[in-house]
């Protein structure tokens, strides 16, 4: 989450000669992909499959159709490395490219879906979720770090995250859950690092709200 | 209000990145905290974000089923730099439209000037009854090239409301003109005879007569050597 990354972050040089490393890695595999070597794209699928897979499935809330989705995710980069405008930044391509067909996916899925999150919440909800949550938040508290998630608790709070408009959840996904740095989300999403801080900020206020019997304590 | 520098279009997987601002090959992960500063309760959010959408561990890409994928794709295009191409791509079509219209004009243009110029135009063969030449357009200004001064002064007769100009043939020989020899003009100089009544342009002007230098459309060119 975001906090380790601020912690971690207290060395920015270092942070940015690895990211700089890193991008001059993917340049090199992406001019050797180009010159016809295939087999060297397997190093940019092993790099980048876990954060694909992530923010696909953070964004889907399904592994089946997360696993769709970075498949596909990585066969379009494939084909599109040529078009890549600067091979440095294969990785915020890849995420951006994972992102917008995750959007596509939810939207598609939205249109076939008959039974939302929404009905499945309300089926979930009760009179004595209250005291359920404060006692998760409770215990969480007190063994911060155990799992604190039940599936009408993940429930609730995936239905709080898919209330919210596309480009704060993604820009709250991927910068404050996925850590990744505020311009390569600017970069992902399309928009200003102004318009990122704002959307981070205007989503955690929403979802403070929405969640505030969770977060207010028991 | 936010400012957006570009529109973000979720239904363009493939749209470029990295066009505008700086590159991000220099931008290192950001310590700067977006929104608030962190307390315990948004902590606590977060991590129930976390939790709640952590992908479960088993999560894998079908490696198989990519490569295959890979390997049935076309090669790709190693040569291409897409960085250098792709801004001027556009400009390339383009002008590429406008310059092959124009070309395809200029053709067009020089094909009807050359069916023009060969239609007015007369040679010896085109003179002669079986040649299966171009048949000699009438009503239309007449370039006649090297024909022999029986053959320019046939045409002339026969054409006697049409203005024609008679370019004799270059030989080895000086060719007599209807006025004689004209020694004294220097080598390859156009003339115009004061005698040859080859050409008329008024009907019943008496073209065809020796000495009609009155008329001011008569012109007969010799070439003297």
């Amino acid at each position: 989450m975001r906090q380790n990354r601020d912690t971690a972050s207290d060395l920015p040089n270092l942070s940015e000669s690895t990211h700089e490393a890193s991008g001059a890695q993917d340049a090199e595999w992406v001019r050797q992909a180009l010159a016809g070597d295939r087999g060297v794209f397997d190093k940019l699928v092993d790099k980048y499959e876990k954060p694909a897979l992530a923010v696909a499935y953070r964004l889907l809330s399904n592994a089946h159709d997360a696993q769709e989705v970075a498949q596909d995710a990585m066969l379009r980069a494939f084909r599109g490395l040529g078009s890549l405008e600067n091979p440095r930044i294969f990785g915020p391509w890849l995420m951006r490219i994972v992102s917008n067909l995750a959007l596509n996916f939810r939207h598609g899925r939205a249109r076939r879906s008959m039974v939302s999150l929404d009905e499945q919440a309300d089926r979930s909800g009760g009179e004595g979720e209250g005291n359920v949550l404060g006692q998760l938040l409770a215990s969480a508290q007190q063994r911060p770090d155990q799992e604190l998630m039940t599936a009408e608790l993940a429930d609730r709070i995936r239905k709080a995250l898919d209330e919210l408009p596309d480009r704060q959840r993604m820009a709250l996904i991927l910068f404050s859950i996925e850590d990744r740095p505020q311009k390569e989300v600017a970069e992902i999403i399309g928009c200003s690092v102004e318009a990122v801080k704002w959307h981070v900020f205007t989503a955690r206020k929403k979802l403070k709200e929405k969640l505030a019997d969770l977060l207010a304590g028991p | 209000m936010t400012r957006e520098n570009t529109q973000f279009d979720p239904f363009d997987p493939m749209a470029a990145i990295g066009r505008e601002e700086e590159s991000l090959a220099n931008s290192a992960p950001s310590v700067e905290p977006a929104g608030e500063p962190a307390d315990a309760s948004e902590e606590l959010l977060l991590r129930l974000i976390d939790q709640a959408t952590r992908p479960p561990a088993s999560l894998r890409l079908d490696r198989g089923r990519l490569r295959a994928a890979i390997a049935a794709e076309p090669i790709l295009q190693a040569s291409r730099p897409a960085q250098i191409l792709s801004p001027f791509r556009h400009v390339r079509l383009s002008r590429l439209i406008p310059l092959a219209a124009a070309a395809v004009l200029l053709l067009v243009a020089s094909l009807v000037m050359r069916h023009q110029f060969e239609t007015n135009s007369v040679t010896p063969s085109a003179l002669k009854p079986d040649s299966g030449s171009t048949p000699i357009a009438t009503g239309q200004p007449t370039l006649a090239v090297g024909l022999s001064p029986d053959d320019a002064a046939q045409l002339v007769e026969n054409r006697p409301t049409d203005l024609v100009v008679v370019v004799p043939r270059l030989t080895d020989q000086p060719q007599p003109t209807a006025a004689g020899e004209d020694q004294g003009s220097p080598p390859n100089t156009p003339v115009v005879t004061d005698t040859a009544p080859l050409t008329g342009t008024a009907a019943g002007d008496g073209a065809g007569q020796p000495g009609d230098m009155d008329n001011p459309d008569a012109v007969f060119l010799s070439y003297n050597r």
